[in-house]
Parts: C-alpha cells; sequence; structure tokens
C-alpha cells in the first residue's frame, strides 16, 4: 500500500469513552498527525465541526445518550458543514457494520471495527484515505453541484478501475436521481441488478417505478424488500410514500411504525410518523413521535417549530377527554411545550402567534373559556393583519377555539377555507407527480384547475405556468396556452425576490420568452 | 427453566457484555503498549490472545443471529489485494513476534463480492489458525475459479489431519470428544451460506498446500 502523510491532516475523533478517546488521539499521533481534536459526544462533535474544517472525523457510532455516529453524518452532511471531501469513519461494532454500510443516504466513506488496534487502524485509515483520493474528482464535482462532471468522473473510474466499478455506479445512480433523469437511473438499476441483486439497487427500480407512477410495481418491489430484511428501513421508508400518494394513510402509518422501531433516532422518520398518525387521529401515536422528533431536533439542523406546535396540537385530545390525572398531565406538558417553543423560537413573529392561538386551544380544552377568549382578544389585530393568508395548521387551532366559544359560524367559516386550501394542496401534488412522469398534459389539466382558484398558491401558479411552457417547448405554441401564462404570470408578477420560488419564477420568464418568440 | 428467561437470550446477551470487556481490555493494552519505547513481547502476546478472544465472541454472537435469521450480509464490491494486504498488515506484529512470515499472492485486478466484515472474520480465525499451526510461513493467495472467487490460506505446518479434511461439515462442527468445538469451522460455513448468487452458493475447503506443503483452507465466494 502507498504511503499515506497524516501529517497535514486536521483529525477530529469523536468517541464517550474517556479512555478509548486518548488511545485513538495517541494512535494518529503515533501516525504522524499534528492536529488533533476531540469531542466527547455528539453535540459537541457537531459544534467543533461547524468551526473547523476537518480533514478525517473518526467517530464512535454509539456514543451513550445524545447523537450517535450516523446522525453526526447525516446532520453535518446535510447542512453543508462537512464538505464531500472530508473523511467520515465510523467506528462500530462487528455486528452494527451492515447497518451502518447500508444506508444509503448518509453512507460514511468507511468504517472500522472494534476492537481498534494501531495496526488495525492504520491499515483500514490508508485504505479509505487512497480510495476517497481515487474518488476525489466526484466529491470535488458534487460539492460545486456541478452534477453532469460527477457522472463523469464515476464514468471514469467506472471504466479505468473496475474494482471500484460498483462504487462508482451507485454514486451515478444517486446523481441521476438527483438530477431526475429517471430513464436512465432505472436502466442503470436493471443493468446492475442483472448483474447482482444489491438491495439498495433493486430499491432504486421500485423508486423509479415510484417516480414513474407505476404505484403498483413500486409496492411490490419495496414490499419484497421488506419481506426479504425486516430491517431495511428504507424499504418501509418507500413503503409508506407510495400509501400516502394513494392516499392510505392507515397503511403508511403502519410501514412508518415498524421503521421508526428499527431506526427510532431518525428525527424525519418520527416527523413522518407524527404527521401521518395525526392525519389519521391516532393521537397516542402522534404523541409520541412528535414527543421524540422534539427532543431530537434540540441542537439539530432539523429543529423546526411545527414540531412543537404539532405536539401541541396532538395533545389537544387527551386534555379535554382524558379526565384528571391524563388531563393535567397533558395540558402540563403543551404549556411547558409553547414555553420552550417561544424561548426557542424568539424572532419568529408568526410562530410566536400561533404559539398563543395554541395556549388559546389548550385553555378552550381545558374547558377555561374564559381565559381562551381573553388571549384571543389580545391577538385579534395580529391575526386580522394576516390577511386571510393564515398557515393552514394555525387556522385548524383557531377553528378549534371559536367552536368551543360558541363561535360556529367564524369557525366555520375559517374551517372552509383551509380545506379548499388543502384540497388545492392535494391536486397540486398529484399535478407534480404526473409531470415528473412525463405526462405534462395531464398535469397541465391539474394545475390548471388548481390556478383556477382565486387564492391559488404561488406553488400552484408556478407549476401550471412550468406545465404550459414545457407543452409549448414539445408541441409548439397556442392561443390559449399563451393566454393563460399571461395570466399567471401577471398574478406571480410581485413575487418577493426572498420568496422560495423566486428563482423559479425568473427561469420560467425567460424560458416563456424564448418559446413565444420562435 | 424454572426463571422464565431463555436460556439463549441470557447466554447472547452475556457474551455481547464479555465481549465488550475483552474490547476495554485490549484498549487498556493497546495504550500501554504505545507508551512503551521499546516493545515488549509479552504485550504483544497478550494483545494477540485478547484479540483471538474477541474473534471467537464476535462469532458465536454472529451464529445466534444468524440462528435468530437477523443476520444479512451487506455485500459489496472488493478489491482481493486491498483486502488480503489489510488483513496480512492486521496480524504482522504478530506473526513477528512469532518469527513467522504472511505473504500475499493475487492478480491485482482481481475482485468479488462479499460482505467484507464477516469474510474478513472468517479469515481471520483461519489466518490465526494458520500462523498457530506454521512453522515459518504462511500464505494468502486469491485467484479466479469461475464462477467463484476463492481465497487460499496456506502454511508450512503438518496440515490437517486426513480424517478432518474428508469429513463432512457438520461433523467438522462438533467434536466433543477431541474437546474441538469447531466454532471456525462451523462460523465459516454459516457466513458462507449467506453469501449467494444466482444458483451459486459460498462453501469452505480443506486441504493440503501445493506451496508451501502445509494446510490449506480454501473460501469460495460466487
Amino acid at each position: 500500500m502507498a504511503h499515506v502523510d497524516y501529517h497535514k491532516k486536521k483529525f477530529m475523533i469523536i468517541e464517550d469513552h474517556a479512555e478509548f478517546r486518548s488511545s485513538l488521539k495517541a494512535m494518529v499521533r503515533m501516525f504522524g498527525a499534528h492536529m488533533v481534536d476531540t469531542a466527547h459526544n455528539g453535540e459537541e462533535g457537531i459544534a467543533k465541526i461547524i468551526n473547523n474544517q476537518y480533514d478525517i472525523i473518526l467517530s464512535d457510532y454509539e456514543l451513550g445518550k445524545g447523537k450517535d455516529g450516523q446522525q453526526i453524518l447525516e446532520e453535518t452532511r446535510r447542512s453543508g458543514l462537512l464538505k464531500s471531501t472530508s473523511i467520515f469513519i465510523l467506528v462500530t461494532a462487528a455486528s452494527t457494520v451492515e447497518m451502518v454500510m447500508g444506508a444509503l443516504e448518509y453512507e460514511p466513506d468507511g468504517y472500522i471495527t472494534k476492537p481498534i488496534t494501531h495496526e488495525n487502524l492504520k491499515t483500514r485509515l490508508d485504505k479509505i484515505v487512497q480510495e476517497k483520493n481515487l474518488f476525489s474528482e466526484v466529491d470535488r464535482a458534487i460539492d460545486q453541484k456541478k452534477y453532469k462532471n460527477a457522472i463523469n468522473a464515476c464514468n471514469k473510474i467506472a471504466k479505468e478501475n473496475p474494482k471500484y466499478q460498483v462504487k462508482a455506479l451507485r454514486i451515478k445512480s444517486k446523481l441521476l436521481l438527483n438530477l431526475e433523469h429517471y430513464d436512465d437511473a432505472g436502466k442503470l438499476f436493471q443493468k446492475l441488478v442483472d448483474a447482482r441483486a444489491f438491495p439498495w439497487a433493486v430499491l432504486g427500480l421500485g423508486k423509479i417505478a415510484f417516480y414513474k407512477g407505476d404505484f403498483d410495481k413500486a409496492l411490490q418491489i419495496f414490499q419484497q424488500l421488506a419481506d426479504e430484511d425486516q430491517r431495511n428501513v428504507e424499504a418501509y421508508d418507500w413503503l409508506s410514500k407510495v400509501y400516502i400518494s394513494q392516499n392510505l394513510t392507515e397503511e403508511a402509518q403502519k410501514a412508518l411504525q415498524h421503521a421508526v422501531e428499527r431506526s427510532p433516532k431518525s428525527i424525519i422518520r418520527q416527523m413522518d410518523l407524527g404527521n401521518i398518525s395525526k392525519t389519521n387521529e391516532d393521537w397516542s401515536v402522534a404523541e409520541v413521535a412528535f414527543r421524540k422528533s422534539v427532543n431530537l431536533g434540540k441542537n439539530s439542523c432539523y429543529k423546526t417549530p411545527d414540531n412543537y406546535t404539532s405536539l401541541v396540537q396532538v395533545l389537544q385530545d387527551k386534555i379535554s377527554t382524558g379526565g384528571g390525572r391524563k388531563t393535567k398531565d397533558a395540558s402540563t406538558e403543551a404549556l411547558r411545550t409553547l414555553d420552550n417553543l417561544e424561548k426557542e423560537f424568539p424572532d419568529n413573529t408568526e410562530t410566536l402567534l400561533f404559539s398563543k392561538v395554541l395556549r388559546a386551544e389548550t385553555s378552550s380544552s381545558l374547558g377555561k373559556e374564559k381565559e381562551a377568549e381573553h388571549i384571543l382578544a389580545s391577538i385579534s389585530e395580529d391575526i386580522a393583519a394576516l390577511n386571510n393568508k393564515m398557515p393552514e395548521q394555525m387556522a385548524h387551532s383557531l377553528a378549534n377555539v371559536y367552536d368551543a366559544a360558541g363561535k360556529k359560524e367564524e369557525a366555520s367559516k375559517l374551517r372552509e377555507k383551509y380545506n379548499k386550501a388543502s384540497a388545492n394542496e392535494v391536486l397540486n401534488n398529484d399535478g407534480v407527480r404526473l409531470f415528473k412522469s412525463g405526462q405534462i398534459k395531464e398535469a397541465l389539466s391539474v394545475f390548471g384547475d388548481a390556478a383556477k382558484a382565486p387564492d391559488a398558491s404561488n406553488s400552484v401558479l408556478i407549476n401550471a405556468l412550468q406545465a404550459s411552457i414545457k407543452l409549448m417547448e414539445n408541441e409548439g405554441t397556442d392561443d390559449s396556452l399563451i393566454e393563460n401564462c399571461d395570466r399567471y404570470m401577471k398574478k406571480l408578477d410581485g413575487l418577493d425576490s426572498s420568496d422560495k420560488n423566486y428563482m423559479r419564477f425568473k427561469k420560467l420568464s425567460s424560458a416563456y420568452e424564448n418559446v413565444t418568440n420562435k | 427453566m424454572s426463571s422464565g428467561i431463555d436460556l439463549s437470550t441470557l447466554m447472547s446477551i452475556t457474551v455481547h457484555d464479555i465481549k465488550n470487556d475483552i474490547n476495554h481490555l485490549i484498549g487498556k493494552v493497546e495504550r500501554i503498549e504505545l507508551e512503551q519505547a521499546k516493545p515488549l513481547p509479552a504485550l504483544g502476546d497478550i494483545k494477540a490472545d485478547a484479540i483471538h478472544i474477541n474473534h471467537q465472541l464476535v462469532q458465536l454472537l454472529a451464529l445466534y443471529k444468524a440462528d435468530e435469521g437477523l443476520l444479512k450480509p451487506f455485500i459489496n464490491q472488493y478489491g482481493f489485494t486491498e483486502f488480503l494486504d489489510e488483513k496480512c498488515m492486521q496480524h504482522q506484529s504478530y506473526a513477528k513476534a512469532q518469527h513467522k512470515a504472511i505473504s500475499v499472492h493475487c492478480d491485482d485486478s482481481l475482485f468479488a463480492f462479499f460482505d467484507e466484515s464477516l469474510i474478513s472474520s472468517v479469515v481471520d480465525s483461519a489466518l490465526e489458525n494458520a500462523l498457530r499451526y506454521a512453522k515459518t510461513s504462511v500464505q494468502l493467495r486469491a485467484e479466479h475459479a469461475a464462477p467463484y472467487h476463492v481465497i487460499h490460506i496456506e502454511d508450512d505446518g503438518k496440515g490437517y489431519p486426513e480424517d478432518v479434511i474428508h469429513q463432512p461439515i457438520q461433523s467438522k462442527s462438533i467434536d466433543q470428544q477431541s474437546k474441538h468445538t469447531g466454532l471456525g469451522f462451523h462460523f465459516a460455513q454459516s457466513i458462507l451460506d449467506l453469501h449467494s448468487n444466482r444458483e451459486h452458493k459460498g462453501y469452505f475447503e480443506l486441504g493440503r498446500s501445493d506451496t508451501l506443503g502445509g494446510a490449506r483452507f480454501s473460501i469460495f465466494l460466487p
């Protein structure tokens, strides 16, 4: 093996056990490393990674109570704090290797099994560093978001280094999916599966079926993977996605419950489970899932007010119907959660307002109508200032408060509006699916319907615009299409440059000019 | 059992705990070793023994998992040179202390599909075994013999007794009389059972080394 120079590499060691931590540090120093930082838990590790560019991170998988090594990897990679060119190595027990390496989305660059001796660590490190060097062009291109270049680099490796062909093609398949090149990705997965039934490639075939709208095939593939290996958490994630797209929410919940059982520390899964069980009005499951989401989200890039507000919403049923001790505990938790919410997001005015609405809802659920009314009175101006653009969830809670106060008319007005908005949302999602599968005309008819609503959201308008332009690019211009486009563009004209749809709107505007000038 | 606790669960938990204790012990030895100016051969021996115990416990746990249907391999592509070089280096200091040499013979372009950590464990115990019985040298060799890729672990010791070579695997496994549990054989077979591709299954074979004259342990990966 070629010699690797560790002299200039900056190391981070994350290990909860003091003795192992200092022994790992001593080992890498022996290999020539000068810059070696350590952290004794995931939170400290992440904080240090934010402030330093480490070349090599060695993290134990099991880190006691807090975040585990896989979560550190996921959070730092996802948020871009850790460059693709940095090396992340997980230290695992021999029995957890397949869990660590099987994770498709956030896979470490390598793993080292315990017990670690300096001989093992050195040979392993050398090997991982050399492999990382071989893929450095791919990693750099991904860091710069030049996915086409990254794909070319993968092709080159696959051709010149047959030993790394599968790894190169696996990365390529991920990139093709990112680029939404479903035909190419599908062909690649099929080629790989024909050679060998890699579970991740089979999963890929299922994803392609899903994106192309072949839900039966997708369901069959994911179900088969789940049956073959109960620990294939991703198969359950995708099963739930297919079920949700089919509006089979109870099946979706079951699949997610299974995934969460296997991987309880994944905050995204807990949030998904919370949301789906809330839809199903399975309050006890939703309660546990959102409580876990709030706890897992602390000091995390996934921290969002939604988990706090959702937890309080799903506690309402227990507060109003639990009785005695249950009611008391649930309301205490709800109010404490709102205290924390206000403390964690002190500058978010919409969140602070929602928190007040939830305080009013909690009072209503406790039967304290006077108190609820008092809170509502204090925020009536802020609510009026929202000018009919209230977030759905807030509207939902507010309607409950109106109901409890006997303001049936106001409650039903709000609900009607809210339901229309969510019906529009469902239409929009259907359209997106059709568009992604290349059924442009069908997608446009769905977007077009949704865009007719006077309060159609910007997302709906943009989607309708995009589908119209795409159709004209494919089949030539058409007067009625142009008329519609003009209408959408006019409505979107005042779009603020900070709006998430702004860049897309700018791009579509110039695409529209191109297509109409032909 | 009267206590109502499933004995095999109890044993697997205990084995797991012992394995962790051994890991801590190895960590301590490792630290003392790093603090020494000169290598202490006795310390190397203790470490090698502890690692051997660790390997056996890992195998025992893997067998338990396999029995429960919970052992699933993560199959990936690996270059044989890289894989075998690493194995060789990991056992190098022990081999040196025993005045024995390990060598790797492998075409650099060879690769195969397997679960690295599981096959690593199989090779580790074969290698530990070979180093124990070798006179002076052990060799790791890989070759392609379609539809299999084969890893041979060979030594220049006395070799396996003829009857062991020709015994079916089941009876190789447990031999109460000789006090030889055959954990390694049993483990190897369970792991290789999990390595199948289409109609071909993985297996191992015992024999005599053509090149070194001693024992040969061959792993066949489809």
